[in-house]
């Protein structure tokens, strides 16, 4: 209030002064404050008046159209000169027909050079909290450059990306058309950023349960969704993405002197990634962090184990393997 | 004027800067960033609160996925980041640390991400713990009885919903035993129930981990207050923006206040301008009127010198004399009206024209002459200011003199050289009468001469007479004998006879003898007579002659011996005249007319100088001396007497002409002028004189054997007059 009132007795003689020298504002209308009121960019109250499902799993919005910017981006996406060798594009690891990555156990950079991870997918990485498995990207455009200066990757850099883009006439004219600047890092992350957030996969066969459509899944399914809710895998894996919103710890339940000695999760124990999304999933073999699950069987069993604490039956795995296939949406052709 | 006004300018500039300056301050307006801080710290604390309540909502299973939560965090992150953005106004005043805000809100995300992991293990184990729970408790009553097993199991639960609802460290306590007490249950054969039972410790276990960091984490977010920070935060941006507003509007004063002035001041420029444009214009009226009247004094004095101009040229135009004034190169630079004005007369000299060409032109018949030209070259390399030269021109039609006088025009000293004037002066008349008057003197000479000369021819004519008649009676005598003789001739004739008688009587009344002796003799003299006469007749002849206007070429030695002879009658019976001519001497060109009438009037001069010191003395002998000598260049001829001498006063001043000591009528004044200008002008000779009272006087005269031609005009010039 008190700021109110200062603001209110801070406002007065300026309409006084005003009105005395309108003369020489005249001479200086020019200088007049043409600032827009700053888009603050929160659409809080678009977020809190919508309510949303409080299910733990609930259905992904439909995806965009592409534009000409993510169509940009999605020749970008393709383009492996990108890389140092102009042997790796982006969707040489995340293979959009493919469930978004390279069914790969670990990533294969340039020359062959091997990564540490497995590649996570790109569908629907947009409703991901953060990017990477450590999530040290917070958004889609801090996850860009990552990649491509990555020397095990695509080992390039923005100036060697630029050059060759800049070579390709086509390439050079559509970025003049779309930015004023043409070529720069900024743009090119703004482009595949675009196509990116399009990569969502709605209408999956659950979703459409959720949504009412009783026949969408089958009963099997079903029980593997009460067991994914019973067993606790959904207080990670859940919301839009079925995961992808918190981190968790891997192994939370891991007890090493009961640990199985054939389970390759020693080195990584009570290590803190991000918990991946299940949608597609039945897409994106093999499984994990280091992708040493080969199947989703043996995924979901490991993660069982020592995320649960619990020795699933393989009753139960095959139930919930059921209904984790029903969550692979569809992606609308053109992205691909 | 400019220097006058630079002050003013300057003055004005700075305040004009000033101006500037303050509207751009008065335009600090941080109402927007202010309105949008508030909006942002608004939408921070929104945030904050729906995360607690979406927390709250998460662990009382309201909601049961993080998507909520995880966009909140997200809204939150951006936020405060966004809060950055407006670093400088909001944290303004300093009071406000940034990292008391930033500091939080990232704890407050950790807290968060930490709340999710913990929440969804916890949340696991709790639901898996009651589970298990009751398959357990199920599966050991299918099996055998075991009472106590199944009132440990039974504590067991309790234990765990003890904590899970009240957690502390007395139900930690419960449930650690009542794990240690499940462990020890004898255990069943049953594999699913040992199962079972190693899956519930397991989840007890991990229920007894998680619980209490789950408190602490729940506690720690309780206590973590950002919204007292964001109050802070917006008191001070308050602050902030109400100080700069309070500045904006004392600078919008200040504007106002210089406006004022700069306008003030503009008019008061302006009207200083309009003063200074008056002075100007009144210091313009002033100057344009000393300018009228300097104007009319210059046209006043411009007019006089006008009238003197026109009074001047009038006076030019009246003088017969034909004037010409050349500038110090030689050209002509105005004529008088004497030129005549008709350009088609051959005589016009244009304005401009060269010297040169205006005075040694062929064609320019009337003053065709080289005289002008070498008078002014002449002057050019001399000192003398004025030269004066006589020149004939060789007009077809009719003859003229000129006489040309070039003066130095020099009015400004004597070294500040302008030019020259040519005054052409027509001395046909002057000459014509001086040549009159040269000849009346001769006259006078001759008029003077002419008793003596009477005298001189009266004595030969006398006794030439006197023998005639002796000769005539002779011969009268001898007739009578001469008819006798004649008739000795004729003897037939009828008359008497001649007898030798007859004869010898007519011889007997005859001084026959005497008259053959006496009469060649009469005849002899009265020869010598008649000769003496004739030379007197000649002399005087020759000396009456006008003269020619060439020079000839003549023997000044005969010159000399027939002016003694004319003057003869003067001189006889005062003095005696002794001729001592030197025959070495050359013909010279001369006049000898002129010549003669000079050293006659000499002579005569000395005659009567001689006369004048005779009448004194009876006893005195005068003496003339005429002599002629050549010299290597020229001729020096003296006439020396011993006459009376010329008195020292007046010595210099016997050539004027008109100035005579003789008395009236006896004088022209004319003898020594003449001699003077014959000598000097025209043979380019020497006259002087040496003379002492009582002594004598003695005339010298120069003459250059080689006497130019040049003084005279060239032989296809002259005229034939």
């Amino acid at each position: 209030m008190s700021s109110e009132s200062k603001w209110v007795l801070a406002r007065w003689p300026r309409q006084a002064n005003l009105a005395a020298i309108w003369l020489v504002a005249i001479g200086f209308c020019g200088c007049e404050d043409d600032r827009q009121n700053r888009d603050l960019a929160l659409p809080i109250g678009h977020l809190i008046s919508r309510s949303q499902p409080h299910d733990p799993i609930v259905p992904l919005p439909a995806s965009g159209q592409l534009d000409a910017k993510s169509r940009l981006g999605k020749l970008l996406f393709h383009d492996s000169r990108l890389s140092h060798d102009n042997t790796i594009s982006c969707a040489s690891c995340h293979d959009i027909a493919q469930g978004g990555d390279d069914g790969r156990s670990l990533a294969v950079g340039i020359g062959g050079a091997a990564g540490a991870l497995n590649s996570p997918s790109v569908l629907n990485a947009t409703y991901n909290i953060a990017q990477f498995w450590d999530g040290r990207a917070q958004s889609l455009e801090d996850q860009v450059p990552g990649p491509i200066h990555a020397a095990n990757e695509m080992g390039s850099n923005w100036n060697e990306v630029i050059a060759k883009l800049k070579a390709d006439q086509v390439i050079h004219a559509q970025f003049r058309l779309l930015f004023p600047d043409g070529i720069t890092p900024q743009s090119i992350t703004e482009c595949i950023v675009a196509y990116e957030r399009l990569l969502t996969t709605p209408d999956a066969p659950f979703d459409r349960y959720l949504r009412g459509e009783e026949n969408a899944v089958s009963e099997e399914a079903l029980t593997g969704y009460r067991l994914f809710t019973q067993l606790g895998c959904a207080a990670c894996h859940q919301g839009r993405s079925v995961g992808g919103n918190l981190f968790q710890e891997l192994g939370v339940m891991f007890n090493a002197a009961s640990a199985s000695e054939n389970s390759g999760m020693h080195s990584i124990a009570k290590q803190r990634y991000k918990v991946p999304t299940l949608r597609n999933v039945e897409l994106t073999a093999p499984y994990l962090h280091d992708g040493s699950a080969a199947t989703l069987e043996e995924a979901v069993a490991v993660m069982g184990e020592y995320q649960l604490g619990a020795e699933l039956s393989d009753d139960e795995i095959r139930s919930l393997v059921l209904f984790l296939r029903s969550l692979t949406g569809v992606l609308s052709e053109e992205l691909k | 004027m400019i220097k006058a006004y630079s002050r003013p300018i300057a003055a004005m500039l700075c305040l004009t800067a000033l101006t500037c300056w303050l509207f751009v301050k008065s335009r600090q307006d941080h109402h927007q960033q202010y309105d949008q801080l508030c909006q942002l710290l608004n939408v921070i604390s929104r945030v904050d609160a729906e995360i607690n309540a979406e927390v709250l909502k998460l662990k009382s299973h309201l909601h049961r996925n993080y998507d909520r939560l995880a966009m909140l965090e997200k809204y939150l992150d951006t936020s405060q980041r966004q809060v950055d953005g407006y670093r400088e106004f909001a944290y303004g005043l300093g009071g406000f640390d940034r990292e008391q805000l930033t500091q939080p809100m990232a704890r407050k995300l950790e807290l968060i991400t930490e709340f999710k992991a913990l929440h969804a293990v916890l949340e696991n184990s709790v639901a898996i713990f009651g589970r298990t729970c009751e398959q357990l408790t199920e599966l050991l009553q299918e099996g055998t009885d075991q009472p106590e097993a199944i009132g440990r199991l039974l504590k067991l639960e309790k234990a765990g919903n003890d904590l899970v609802l009240h957690s502390g460290p007395h139900s930690i306590e419960g449930l650690q035993a009542s794990i240690e007490l499940l462990n020890f249950i004898p255990m069943i054969a049953d594999s699913t129930a040992d199962r079972t039972r190693r899956v519930l410790v397991t989840h007890a276990k991990k229920l007894l981990e998680a619980k209490p960091a789950m408190d602490l984490l729940l506690e720690e977010l309780d206590h973590l207050s950002v919204t007292d920070r964001l109050q802070v935060l917006h008191d001070n941006a308050a602050n902030t923006f109400a100080r700069t507003s309070r500045e904006a509007a004392n600078y919008q004063l200040l504007l106002l206040a210089a406006t004022l002035w700069l306008i003030g001041y503009c008019g008061y420029s302006i009207f200083s301008i309009g003063r200074y444009v008056n002075a100007i214009r009144n210091s313009n009226e002033k100057l344009e009127d000393r300018v009228k009247l300097r104007t009319r004094e210059l046209e006043s004095k411009t007019e006089v010198l006008r009238s003197n101009g026109r009074f001047l040229s009038s006076v030019l135009d009246a003088m017969d004399a034909r004037i010409c004034i050349l500038d110090s190169a030689g050209t002509v630079n105005a004529t008088n009206a004497a030129w005549g004005n008709d350009r088609t007369d051959s005589d016009f000299i244009r304005l401009g024209e060269n010297y040169l060409q205006a005075f040694q032109d062929d064609h320019r018949t009337v003053f065709g002459s080289h005289g002008v030209v070498e008078a002014i070259e002449r002057l050019r390399v001399d000192d003398t200011s004025s030269v004066v030269v006589e020149f004939g021109t060789n007009s077809t039609t009719n003859c003229q003199w000129i006489q040309a006088r070039v003066s130095k025009m020099t009015p400004k000293g004597p070294d500040k050289f302008l030019g020259f004037v040519v005054a052409l002066l027509d001395i046909t008349d002057r000459r014509q009468l001086e040549q009159q008057l040269q000849q009346a003197q001769k006259l006078e000479s001759v008029g003077q001469l002419a008793a003596g000369i009477a005298h001189e021819i009266n004595t030969p004519m006398q006794y030439v007479g006197d023998n005639v008649q002796f000769v005539q009676g002779s011969l009268h005598q001898l007739d009578a004998i001469l008819q006798l003789l004649a008739s000795l001739d004729r003897p037939n004739e009828t008359s008497s006879p001649v007898t030798l008688d007859a004869i010898r009587q007519s011889i007997g009344k005859v001084n026959l003898t005497r008259l053959i002796d006496q009469m060649p003799k009469a005849i002899d003299d009265a020869q010598q007579g008649i000769d003496n006469v004739a030379r007197i007749i000649v002399a005087m002849k020759e000396f009456s002659h006008p003269g020619t206007t060439l020079p000839t070429a003549l023997d000044i030695n005969r010159v000399l011996e027939s002016t003694v002879v004319v003057s003869k009658c003067e001189w006889k019976y005062v003095a005696e005249v002794e001729l001592s001519l030197d025959p070495q001497t050359p013909s010279i060109a001369g006049f000898a007319n002129e010549l003669q009438q000079v050293f006659l009037n000499l002579v005569v001069n000395a005659a009567h100088a001689v006369e004048a010191r005779g009448r004194e003395d009876e006893e005195f002998r005068g003496k003339i001396r005429v002599t002629s000598r050549y010299l290597d260049d020229h001729c020096l001829v003296t006439i020396e007497d011993n006459g009376c001498g010329i008195p020292q006063n007046i010595r210099n001043r016997v050539y004027d002409p008109f100035f005579t000591t003789k008395e009236v009528g006896k004088g022209t004044g004319q003898g020594l002028a003449i001699a003077h200008q014959v000598i000097v002008n025209k043979h380019h000779g020497k006259l002087w004189l040496e003379s002492e009272e009582g002594v004598g006087t003695t005339f010298f005269i120069e003459l250059p054997i080689d006497t130019s031609l040049a003084m005279l005009p060239e032989p296809q010039s002259v005229s034939r007059c």
